[in-house]
């Protein structure tokens, strides 16, 4: 009776927590924490572009990782299909990988007041109905086996205690809180842990129980016995992907003792030999201990020569010195090479222009030449490496290769790539073509465009294009090499061409920036006809390769021509959309005031007036032309039509529900403004589109010719609104616009348009006007 | 006899020579330079570590979590996220603003479980970071008064008893220091006193809450605190809006130089004082019309002013100065030679 009372305690108490959905490995968690993942360059493989084979990977990329390649987690699922095999052997390859797999990785735990006793293994079977694991231990009755997954999937599971707010923080990433994982708060259960563990005979169990208490241990503040269970029962055991767990928490426990060179000795083993605990590791190691005090506990020269990689990832630019010590300590240790490669990238950084490497940063004179003193010193170490004529020749070979280009010294490039052709263990032949292309590109100087009648040019192109589809298929990208090329002979090409050609390079290219690159609006007659009568094979490979709507070259056409304010020849281009006919309403023109404009966040068609304006971009620009028709042969009122043409133009203006006339895609957002508008090129574009300098002069001419009160308070208000963002824009201190203001308050406040206030944004300084203390600013 | 006088005239001289040497060099050297780091989100990089190099700046105070009543319990909230280290060359001295509320709130009792949380979290999170064995000094900041005065001292005794080796510090408003006597000495090593928030900041009749060289003056004046401390003075900025005549916030953006450039804020007849003529996001603030706003920045000649009579009065007793609160703005704003100005002592 008093072993069954004991018995019903112990199994109600770790049952008590037993009702969170935590996927349970039952040697541990699977998903340990989502930053395991996010340093690709670690884990050779999770990331395409960061093999160590490659001589290109982006240095911007190195401390976070490339979260959306297809292999994520594949080291933590290696760690726990190890897991599963264990188990999978254990039971002698009765029960089948999947069903382990599926009820570590899946099941719930039991609920809350199951008991495990004889009289009651049907219900657990009933509850793990559809789990061969537990039916097959249930009818074997394998109770030890059933008791270690029961107290597994409670130690790992989190539980609902309520968080002690002063220990569960989360501040970086050397965080001890004591929020994740289990928190089970029965003294029981640590005693049912500790029992199991004492009578455990077998290893499979004695491991799992002590990994299990250590846990338990490590997120409850016990790091002393954390500290104890590790070195009792992993210190001296063979390597495992378990010791390597239980050695994660024991250097946690080692930080929350302030043993910190011990913790970061062990991290560094951590990074070294458990691929799926390497972020953990490099975190743990924050750098701020001696290295003297870290290599005191290393046994051996790779290990020593760990503590020198660690700490040379952590620093952004290491001394070649550190890269000496590491070859001295451990010739063949893997990282070197990985570190040489992270140095070489950041030479890219250095020796190519921004654009071509998409990444740069800002040095000072002191941090200049300590930068070329360091790539110097980087070129003769490598150098020393390639002359020692050992096994990793072929890829100090091509780290030769490589720096020998970014020096421009392509006849050396050539032979180093010679010497390397053919050996697939340094790179493939893909990528060996490639290098060599981009070589011999790069090294000719002359125009390519006609040599002997034929058009190299185009045929070097289109071997680049081919190329970057073929690793585009490896799953590779190599767009910086690529710019590079492109802008080498970008000159080369006729506009509409270079601008194809860059199209494909570029994935994120977009007709935005289409715009932006100054494309002139022939070339898109050009670009029409590539796409339409390719003459050649680089116009076949373009057209092949290059997705490209042509109602959108049209509309950016159209574009085009309007921001060079030709009308005429934007009809042309717009007549080719064959949009809906539209009605344009003239007298909603710009009626309300632009007050709003200046915080509208949202994407609408119209960026400050609750009406959408109904136009279509050829009726937009028909418009027009029929108002400069009628004012040119005196049909209609002049002031009028002045009016409405100033308010077409202002629509098309940045503050205009029309922008889209001249801003081919373009979201309206404050951003832009401060962004873009603020550093804006000034030119005819511009000054009309941020300066609605278009728009002024004809409000001027409208106000000039009207004869109706009302229309020339609205003209006043025109004038005052788009000489203020005229002010704006040009940084001028003029106080044109509020003169306006003042002769729409003196002469205007008995209009309808002055009392309704459809001006409303005037509303503050017609008080400031109507207030006799205020004075003009 | 003539021997012995020409000697010790010899001596004399060289003495003050050395004195006149040493009282010639300026600044004093024993005085730290210190940076306030008043941000949820602490991110320190190359610039940061220059800025600091160029002022000779070797202690950051980083203010790590502060301490709520909520729910009738006191609660730790707004802690910093650290998303860089804190480099190893610089000091950290960690701080803790605690609410007056909370000691308005809690017993005796509460207090005693309050120092046991906040030491738990301080060392955890400190181990943490492995800087529990690298910290010299712990700071807390809290705005007593005579109603919470006995339970914050209790406070700060149980935090003293828990420190060991560790320096432990408090700050001290204006009003503190005037009338300690009234308000009590707290019980740790030394103090920081707050040279700035001088008046009411959501008066819109107060000329300028951040720091007003008469106001302080008659508040630091003939007096004689009699605990050594830290001086820290202000050299931030902020805008204080008001909507019809309240208090509606700050925002940390607006500068003199940012308002009298846009055209959508009219100068009213008071000194930094501006009206808003239209709604609008403005440096990401959602102004509407008619708000005022009033830019308040220190007078940084009246701060080195001020210093200059803190350190002369107190030779002794005034230890380093601290400057609240960095930011690359405020770097721009005044340049390292400045800061160094606000930096120098002679004593």
């Amino acid at each position: 009776m008093k072993s069954y009372l004991k018995y019903t305690v112990l199994i109600s108490s770790i049952l008590l927590l037993l009702l969170s959905k935590k996927i349970v490995t039952a040697c541990a968690d699977y998903y340990d924490y989502w930053t395991e993942n996010t340093l690709g360059v670690f884990q050779p493989n999770a990331v395409n572009n960061h093999e160590k084979n490659e001589t290109y990977y982006l240095t911007a990329n190195f401390l976070n990782g490339d979260v959306n390649n297809n292999n994520y987690g594949k080291e933590l699922k290696a760690a726990f299909n190890q897991s599963v095999e264990d188990w999978y052997l254990h039971l002698n390859k009765a029960v089948q990988r999947e069903a382990i797999a599926k009820f570590l990785d899946e099941s719930k735990a039991l609920p809350i007041d199951f008991e495990l006793k004889p009289d009651n293994t049907n219900f657990m079977a009933s509850y793990y109905a559809s789990e061969p694991l537990i039916q097959y231990l249930n009818k074997q009755n394998r109770m030890d086996e059933l008791n270690y997954l029961i107290i597994a999937k409670c130690t790992e599971a989190p539980e609902t205690k309520e968080e002690n707010p002063w220990t569960s923080f989360y501040y970086d990433y050397y965080n001890l809180n004591e929020s994740t994982g289990a928190k089970i708060d029965s003294v029981q259960l640590v005693s049912a842990i500790g029992k199991a563990l004492k009578n455990a005979k077998d290893e499979f169990f004695i491991q799992r129980y002590a990994f299990q208490l250590m846990r338990y241990y490590r997120y409850n503040g016990g790091y002393t016995n954390t500290i104890d269970l590790y070195n009792q029962y992993f210190a001296n055991k063979p390597d495992s992907y378990l010791r390597y767990w239980a050695m994660n928490y024991f250097s946690d426990a080692l930080v929350a003792t302030e043993k910190y060179a011990e913790a970061s000795y062990y991290a560094s083993i951590l990074f070294d030999k458990a691929a799926e605990k390497n972020k953990r590791a490099y975190s743990k190691f924050a750098g701020y201990e001696k290295l003297e005090d870290v290599l005191k506990f290393c046994k051996n020269d790779h290990e020593r020569a760990m503590v020198h990689v660690i700490s040379a990832f952590k620093a952004f630019r290491p001394s070649v010195s550190v890269l000496h010590n590491i070859y001295k300590l451990d010739p063949e240790n893997s990282y070197l090479q990985d570190l040489i490669v992270r140095e070489i990238n950041k030479l890219d950084g250095d020796l190519l222009p921004e654009q071509n490497t998409y990444f740069s940063y800002d040095y000072d004179d002191a941090e200049k030449a300590a930068k070329e003193k360091g790539s110097k010193s980087l070129i003769e170490f490598i150098k020393t490496l390639y002359n020692k004529n050992d096994a990793q020749r072929p890829f100090y070979t091509l780290c030769m290769a490589h720096l020998s280009l970014l020096s421009k010294n392509y006849e050396a490039t050539k032979g180093y790539l010679q010497e390397v052709k053919g050996n697939k263990d340094v790179c493939s032949a893909q990528q060996l073509q490639w290098l060599i292309t981009q070589t011999l590109l790069m090294s000719q100087n002359e125009d390519l465009r006609t040599e002997n009648g034929k058009n190299t040019l185009a045929e070097w192109l289109s071997k680049l294009i081919e190329q970057k589809a073929a690793i585009y298929n490896e799953g590779r990208t190599m767009d910086v090499m690529h710019a590079v090329i492109a802008n080498k002979f970008i000159s080369q090409l006729d506009n509409a061409h270079a601008y194809l050609f860059r199209l494909q390079l570029r994935d994120d290219w977009d007709v935005q920036r289409f715009l932006n690159e100054n494309i002139r609006p022939e070339d898109i007659d050009t670009i029409l006809t590539i796409i339409e009568k390719p003459s050649n094979r680089l116009d076949l490979m373009l057209k092949g390769y290059v997705s490209i709507d042509k109602a959108m070259l049209n509309k950016v056409q159209g574009s085009l021509y309007m921001r060079q304010n030709k009308p005429e020849l934007a009809l042309q281009s717009f007549a080719k959309l064959n949009e809906p006919k539209i009605n344009m309403n003239l007298d909603a023109l710009q009626t309300e005031p632009d007050g709003p404009a200046f915080h509208v966040y949202n994407y609408t068609d119209t960026p400050y007036s609750k009406k959408a304006l109904q136009y279509s971009h050829y009726d937009f620009v028909n418009q027009i032309l029929k108002l400069k028709a009628d004012l040119k042969n005196n049909r209609g009122d002049k002031a009028s039509n002045y009016y409405k043409l100033a308010s077409l133009y202002m629509e098309m203006s940045f503050y205009g529900r029309a922008y889209s006339i001249l801003q081919y895609n373009g979201n309206w957002t404050w951003y832009e403004y401060e962004n873009a508008a603020e550093d804006k090129q000034r030119g005819t574009y511009a000054d009309h589109y941020y300066g609605c300098l278009w728009a002024l002069p004809y409000y001027r001419l409208a106000l000039k010719h009207s004869h109706n009160k009302e229309l020339s308070a609205k003209c006043t208000y025109a004038l005052f609104r788009a000489n203020r963002h005229w002010q704006r824009y040009a940084k001028s201190t003029s106080d044109k616009d509020i003169d306006y203001l003042y002769q729409l308050h003196d002469k205007y406040k008995n209009t309808e348009y002055y009392k309704i206030k459809e001006c409303w944004g005037l509303s503050a300084y017609v008080a400031e006007l109507r207030n006799p203390g205020a004075k003009k600013e | 006899m003539k021997r012995t006088i020409f000697y010790s005239s010899l001596f004399l001289i060289m003495l003050s020579l050395l004195t006149a040497c040493k009282s010639g060099s300026g600044n004093n050297s024993d005085r730290k330079h210190a940076f306030y780091f008043w941000t949820g989100n602490f991110i320190f990089n190359s610039t940061d570590s220059l800025n600091l190099a160029k002022t000779n700046t070797e202690k950051i105070y980083v203010k790590l979590f502060e301490v709520v009543f909520e729910d009738g319990k006191p609660q730790p909230s707004s802690a910093v996220y650290f998303n860089d280290p804190v480099p190893s060359h610089l000091e950290m001295v960690p701080t803790v603003f605690i609410t007056n509320e909370t000691f308005k709130g809690i017993d005796s009792t509460g207090i005693d479980t309050l120092s046991q949380n906040v030491f738990l979290r301080l060392k955890l999170q400190l181990t943490g970071m492995k800087l529990w064995n690298k910290t010299e000094e712990i700071q807390f900041d809290c705005d007593w008064n005579e109603s919470t005065r006995d339970k914050y001292f209790y406070f700060l005794q149980l935090m003293k008893n828990k420190m060991n080796k560790i320096t432990l510090s408090c700050t001290i408003r204006l009003y503190q220091y005037k009338y300690y006597k009234k308000a009590g000495v707290p019980p740790v090593d030394k103090g920081l006193l707050m040279c700035y928030n001088v008046n009411d900041l959501r008066n819109p009749n107060n000329e300028n809450s951040i720091f007003n060289k008469t106001d302080v003056m008659s508040y630091v004046k003939d007096i004689s605190y009699p605990l050594n401390f830290d001086l820290a003075l202000p050299v931030f900025s902020w805008a204080v809006r008001f909507r019809e005549g309240y208090f509606d916030g700050l925002m940390n953006q607006f500068t003199n130089a940012y308002i009298k450039s846009d055209t959508s804020f009219v100068k009213l007849d008071k000194e930094n004082t501006y009206k808003c003529l239209h709604d609008g996001y403005y440096k990401d603030f959602y102004v509407q019309k008619d708000e005022v706003i009033k830019i308040e920045e220190p007078n940084i000649d009246d701060v080195i002013e001020v210093k200059n009579y803190l350190a002369n009065t107190n030779p002794d007793k005034m230890k380093d100065i601290t400057l609240f609160s960095y930011s690359q703005q405020t770097i721009d704003k005044l340049t390292h030679e400045k800061l160094l100005e606000i930096y120098r002592t002679d004593k």
